[in-house]
């Protein structure tokens, strides 16, 4: 009787841990997921969406700061290249490129882009991109993932250029 | 159809333990991971990039976009100096020098992570509002007359401090520095 409840208990914890570093493993993915299916939904995959700013349909963290103007754009790099350009603003501007787990593999501020204009391609694992200068060459680690560009409004009356600049990002599939 | 039932307990069980388990196992992360400087307490994960599985699902679950440390640090305030929690039942003031970044905001937020919703008062006030010198506002229910910040009366709320383009001082030394005061000013 006691040896059998204890070879239910040994069981039913096991498969306890193995749900536990299952969820901890996966959540990050499905989070990314979650947030790809909201922009897929509303633009498509590999296409630029421009969330309002604190946009709770499309919250990217928990507590959406008013200061910031996103555009985000879910990329799959499985078939072709994709190539990223925006515009930088003057004041803060970043770019943040995320892979299936929720993983920064790679960031830019607008100090160190050094330019009024970011432009780079963005390739599958061990990928390569003809023709593009590798300098402007990202390797992704996953085929999917998010590109997470901020743009900071100091004040209202900036409102209109931050847009104008936003609306000038673009993420497009290579050889489409 | 013994086994059967033990085995779909066991399951049953082993769902209900791992899940709540991982969530758990999550808050002590975000517990560990929290540093303190006055009221502010700052999650040192935000913005980091790490392999630890752990801190990866707290990343996720609290918001997987965070800037960079050098882009950004973010500070969350549920309590003034009294170390009472905030509450849209009082008026509190805020104060402080310059901070060591090239922008700030402070913004409220109720209960579940959303902006507080307002009638005449901004919910957020930042670097464009103030001298270069230093800041002073009050954050209340109702307008005082100065610079502010509207919070839903008797409604708790949280405040949270950005700072872009913090200083190295500020990231490397981020308990140490002096960050803005808030100070009960009454509950009427």
């Amino acid at each position: 009787m006691i040896v059998g409840f204890l070879r239910w208990l040994i069981f039913t914890l096991g498969l306890a841990g193995f749900v536990h570093l299952a969820a901890i493993i996966i959540f990050p993915s499905v989070v990314l997921h979650r947030v790809a299916d909201q922009v897929e939904t509303e633009v498509g995959v590999n296409q630029v969406a421009l969330p309002p700013a604190t946009s709770p349909a499309m919250a990217l963290a928990d507590r959406p700061s008013p200061d910031l103007l996103f555009a985000v754009c879910s990329y799959n790099v499985a078939g072709a290249p994709v190539r990223v350009t925006s515009p930088v603003s003057d004041t803060f501007w970043s770019l943040g490129l995320y892979d299936v787990d929720t993983k920064r593999f790679f960031s830019l501020n607008e100090r160190q882009a050094g330019g009024r204009r970011v432009e780079l391609v963005l390739v599958g694992p061990a990928g390569s991109a003809q023709g593009i200068p590798p300098s402007q060459i990202v390797e992704a680690p996953s085929f999917n993932g998010m590109v997470v560009i901020r743009f900071l409004v100091k004040d209202e009356s900036d409102l209109p250029e931050i847009e104008r600049l936003r609306e000038q990002v673009t993420c497009t599939r290579l050889g489409a | 159809m013994g086994f059967l039932i033990r085995l779909l307990f066991s399951l049953i069980m082993a769902v209900f333990i791992g899940l709540g388990t991982a969530w758990y196992a999550t808050e002590l992360r975000l517990e560990a991971n929290s540093l303190s400087n006055g009221v502010w307490t700052h999650n040192t994960v935000q913005g980091t990039q790490t392999d630890n599985i752990y801190d990866r699902a707290l990343s996720a679950r609290t918001g997987f976009v965070y800037l960079p440390r050098e882009d950004a640090l973010i500070f969350t305030g549920q309590a003034d100096e009294g170390e009472e929690p905030l509450t849209g039942a009082c008026r509190y003031r805020v104060t402080s020098a310059a901070l060591p970044g090239s922008w700030w905001s402070v913004t409220a937020y109720g209960p579940s992570g959303q902006l507080v919703e307002t009638s005449a008062g901004p919910a957020s006030v930042s670097a464009g509002d103030f001298a270069e010198s230093g800041f002073e506002f009050v954050v209340a229910a109702t307008d005082p007359g100065t610079p502010w910040i509207e919070v839903p009366a008797g409604q708790p709320f949280s405040l949270v401090l950005r700072i872009f383009g913090p200083e190295a001082a500020l990231t490397e030394r981020t308990a140490e520095i002096r960050l803005p005061r808030v100070v009960k000013i009454d509950c009427p």
